[in-house]
């Protein structure tokens, strides 16, 4: 339903701009996250077995694949944007008697639309496009607990799902290497509307924290993107 | 193009984000420093003597699941599991041999340490530890017997120490006899099993035995046996002051208290007296029991004695009494001896070798004449005491003084110095008046009447008087009337008077002078009189009449008018000498005091 839909869209965004001049744009980004409900939850994961674990890692900056397909109608610059973040963290503690983990394994898929004006500078090759995107989060969350005490060994493993919703502004810096090809980079602040984590077995059932109350990914935080782009018109 | 794919899919797994890292906690495992195991109660080496039951526990506490095996003499004895660390085991020494064997405790419980194994309950903590235990089977030897004495009042039962300590309990066995029958035990129980002695306070006196026994499981020792036996206290009666009065009990320091009549608890502390009221004439048994005040037992043992108390004072019991009105004495015959009684003073006047059935006084109460009653058996059964000089003066063979064989029957009566006597039954009645000086027969007559009962009748000096058919007849001529049914009889130099009940129960006197030897009916000084108990009898001098009833009461007639002057309720009423209610004096032997 959901690919019929965004066909769809498509064709009707490319018999709009018939006259436009289309262009993929693919690159890695480096991101941020808050997360701030999911650190609470790894405080009690330290000592959810009665030793005192420690977060080896948690939810540090790291990489993501960032793809859009756009259309420039003279200074205007729309496009349809998808990226993919990961994260996560580890709760760990070992001993001569055995060990423990608790993973926190988070994939966001971002979807949305992108608008922006370009801004040529005279005589130059450089662009400067401010935009702003606006675009759905499907979060996924791999819990996985995994204990072993001398030859005994066991491991727990849950999925929680949600969607929410984005905005994210940015600036982003083009360089025209030649009439088809260009690199950017691409700064911006991700804003998301948290959304509830539920269980994939059942959506009635939530993440909770130790007070009872339901926890959620949260996504905010800074982009930094660099990629290359093709211009097919 | 080809290297899209490529390029694509390492973008992709690189951009993946994979957690990684650890931490790892440099904690020591336990070393089992803290986890002991105590056997209660017991110290090494441990003795087994009976079978036993240990409890030990394992520590530390809150370690919980526990788990212990026990192996004794290499073998294992018993393997079982505890939420609290405490166990128990049986030890049986019966199924080993003696001597000292080698018990293995091991034990397991929860280290609960700081480690994730410690924490999550997944690590335990196993260790041992070997006990030295002795298996004795070897009984001790019985307790010889205990020494058993009175120390400072108090009965003491001292016993030498049993030669081992494999008992478990020393008890001291106390044997009695109740009810003179039924054999009674009671335990005493030392404070301690090291104890050599232990102080009976509930003996109360009497026969008592002691045994010192050993118990343990399965065996009760029994010691040699001691005897004791005392009377703790020694009883008397004052009869002045009608008082039992008794001595301090042996016993006193024992936890006793005095039980007097079975009413009154005092001490024992000390010696004592208690008045008993009781009526003149009889007596009552007084008693003083040892009551142990906190018995081993519900029905307490107690140690009874009895004395008779009485009021008056007291003679031997008595056969044959007679009045002596010259001293105001009595003289009395027990079963083989003749007394005198005068006031309170007791004189035996001798024993005169034969039973005395009658007891004659001598109208001038200078002499008492015994006889047995039996010429025919023995020729010296009458003697003459000489009552003021108390002895038995002379002895007569009235076979020899008589000539043969004598008929004699009845009671017969002394004069200053002859006896007269005779027969009264059938149809042939001799009649004697014998000299008891020159001992010789002054008179022998006869008398013939028809006398159905030979039991009551008198002989005066010149007149016998007997009853037959219920009428008095007076032999010789004479005769009082008919219709008397009881008579007493008086004379002295100025009255001579005899007193009889006529049939309708009025008082008859008849003088008895008068007439002199003729034929009729004696003379009636007083007639138809008011009526008296019967059995009255005259004083001494002439001028009451008593009649004593049964109950000890004593009822005085004025002998003029034979009024009711008096009644007599108490001994220590003054009155004059009477003759005794005889009954009374032969049962009891009481002696009223003389005002």
């Amino acid at each position: 339903m959901i690919a019929r839909n965004t066909l769809c869209f498509l064709l009707a965004f490319y018999v709009s701009f018939a006259t436009a001049q289309p262009n993929i744009q693919a690159g890695i980004n480096v991101a941020t996250f808050k997360m701030a409900d999911l650190k609470g939850l790894n405080g009690e994961f330290e000592t959810v077995f009665g030793v005192q674990g420690k977060q080896v890692t948690s939810f540090p900056p790291y990489f993501g694949i960032d793809v859009n397909f756009g259309h420039q109608i003279k200074q205007h610059h729309l496009a349809i944007t998808w990226s993919r973040n990961t994260t996560g963290s580890r709760v760990a503690y070992s001993d001569y008697s055995g060990s423990y983990s608790v993973d926190q394994l988070l994939t966001a898929r971002l979807f949305g639309g992108s608008y922006g004006r370009s801004f040529i500078l005279e005589e130059t090759k450089w662009e400067i496009i401010p935009s702003l995107r606006l675009g759905v989060i499907n979060t996924k969350l791999q819990l996985k607990s995994q204990v072993r005490v001398a030859n005994n060994l066991g491991s727990q493993n849950e999925t929680f799902v949600s969607r929410s919703f984005y905005t994210s502004p940015g600036l982003e810096v083009r360089r025209n290497l030649s009439t088809y090809f260009f690199i950017a980079a691409d700064v911006r602040y991700l804003i998301e509307v948290p959304v509830n984590l539920v269980w994939t077995e059942d959506h009635d059932v939530f993440l909770l924290n130790r007070q009872g109350t339901p926890v959620a990914a949260q996504w905010s935080g800074l982009r930094l993107i660099f990629s290359i782009g093709i211009k097919l018109g | 193009m080809r290297f899209f794919w490529p390029i694509a899919l390492t973008l992709f797994f690189g951009c993946t984000f994979h957690p990684e890292g650890d931490y790892f906690n440099p904690i020591k495992p336990p070393t089992g420093e803290n986890s002991t195991v105590e056997i209660e109660n017991q110290t090494e080496p441990i003795t087994v003597y009976w079978p036993t039951t240990f409890h030990y526990r394992v520590k530390p506490e809150e370690s919980g699941p526990y788990q212990a095996e026990i192996t004794f003499d290499g073998k294992l004895l018993i393997s079982s599991s505890s939420q609290n660390g405490f166990f128990s085991f049986t030890i049986i020494p019966t199924q080993y041999t003696n001597g000292e064997k080698e018990l293995k405790i091991t034990a397991t419980h929860l280290t609960k340490s700081g480690s994730l194994a410690g924490q999550t309950g997944s690590e335990v903590l196993v260790f041992s530890r070997v006990f030295r235990v002795i298996i004795d089977n070897v009984k001790p030897s019985a307790v010889k017997a205990p020494r058993v004495a009175i120390e400072e009042g108090k009965l003491m039962v001292r016993w030498d120490p049993p030669n081992k300590t494999n008992f478990q309990k020393l008890v001291v066995l106390k044997h009695y006899v109740v009810d003179y029958v039924h054999q009674s035990v009671d335990t005493l129980r030392p404070a301690s099993n090291n104890d050599t002695f232990i102080h009976d306070q509930s003996y109360v006196g009497g026969e008592v035995r002691y045994t010192v026994d050993l118990k343990a499981p399965g065996m009760y020792l029994v010691g040699e046996e001691a005897s004791f036996s005392c009377d703790p206290v020694t009883l008397s009666f004052d009869s002045d002051s009608s008082e039992i009065k008794w001595t301090r009990p042996l016993i006193y320091g024992n936890n006793i208290d005095l039980i007097i009549n079975n009413v009154d608890h005092i001490s024992a502390e000390n010696a004592g007296s208690y008045r008993v009221d009781v009526p003149f004439g009889s007596s009552a048994f007084a008693s003083v029991t040892i009551n142990p005040l906190n018995p081993e037992r519900y029905n307490p043992i107690q140690y009874t004695k009895r004395i008779e108390a009485f009021q008056g004072k007291r003679c031997a019991t008595f056969d044959k009494v007679e009045y002596l009105p010259s001293d105001n004495s009595f003289i009395f015959f027990t079963s083989n001896q003749l007394s005198k009684v005068e006031g309170y003073s007791f004189s035996t006047i001798g024993v005169p070798s034969f039973y005395a059935s009658m007891l004659m006084q001598s109208i001038n109460g200078l002499y008492t004449y015994i006889w047995n009653g039996n010429v025919l058996s023995n020729g010296l059964g009458l003697r003459k005491t000489n009552s003021s000089a108390l002895n038995i003066s002379e002895s007569y063979d009235l076979k020899t003084i008589m000539g043969g064989s004598p008929l004699l029957e009845g009671r017969p009566m002394i004069t200053d110095n002859n006896m007269l006597c005779g027969r009264f039954s059938g149809t042939f009645f001799p009649y004697y008046v014998l000299d008891m000086t020159t001992q010789t027969v002054l008179w022998k007559g006869q008398v013939q009447a028809t006398l159905s009962h030979n039991s009551e009748h008198m002989l005066r000096s010149d007149s016998v008087f007997a009853r037959g058919n219920n009428n008095w007849k007076i032999f010789e001529g004479r005769i009082a009337t008919s219709g008397l049914t009881n008579f007493v009889f008086y004379e002295n130099e100025v009255i001579d008077r005899l007193y009889a009940t006529a049939a309708n129960g009025t008082l008859e006197v008849f003088d008895l002078n008068g007439p002199a030897n003729g034929v009729g009916e004696l003379p009636k000084v007083l007639h138809n009189l008011p009526a008296v108990p019967s059995g009255y009898k005259v004083d001494s001098f002439g001028n009451a009449l008593y009649s004593i009833e049964s109950s000890g009461t004593v009822k005085v007639y004025d002998i003029s008018t034979f009024q009711l002057k008096k009644t007599i309720t108490s001994i220590f009423e003054p009155f004059e000498v009477v003759y005794l209610n005889g009954s009374l004096l032969h049962q009891n032997g009481f002696v009223l005091p003389k005002n």
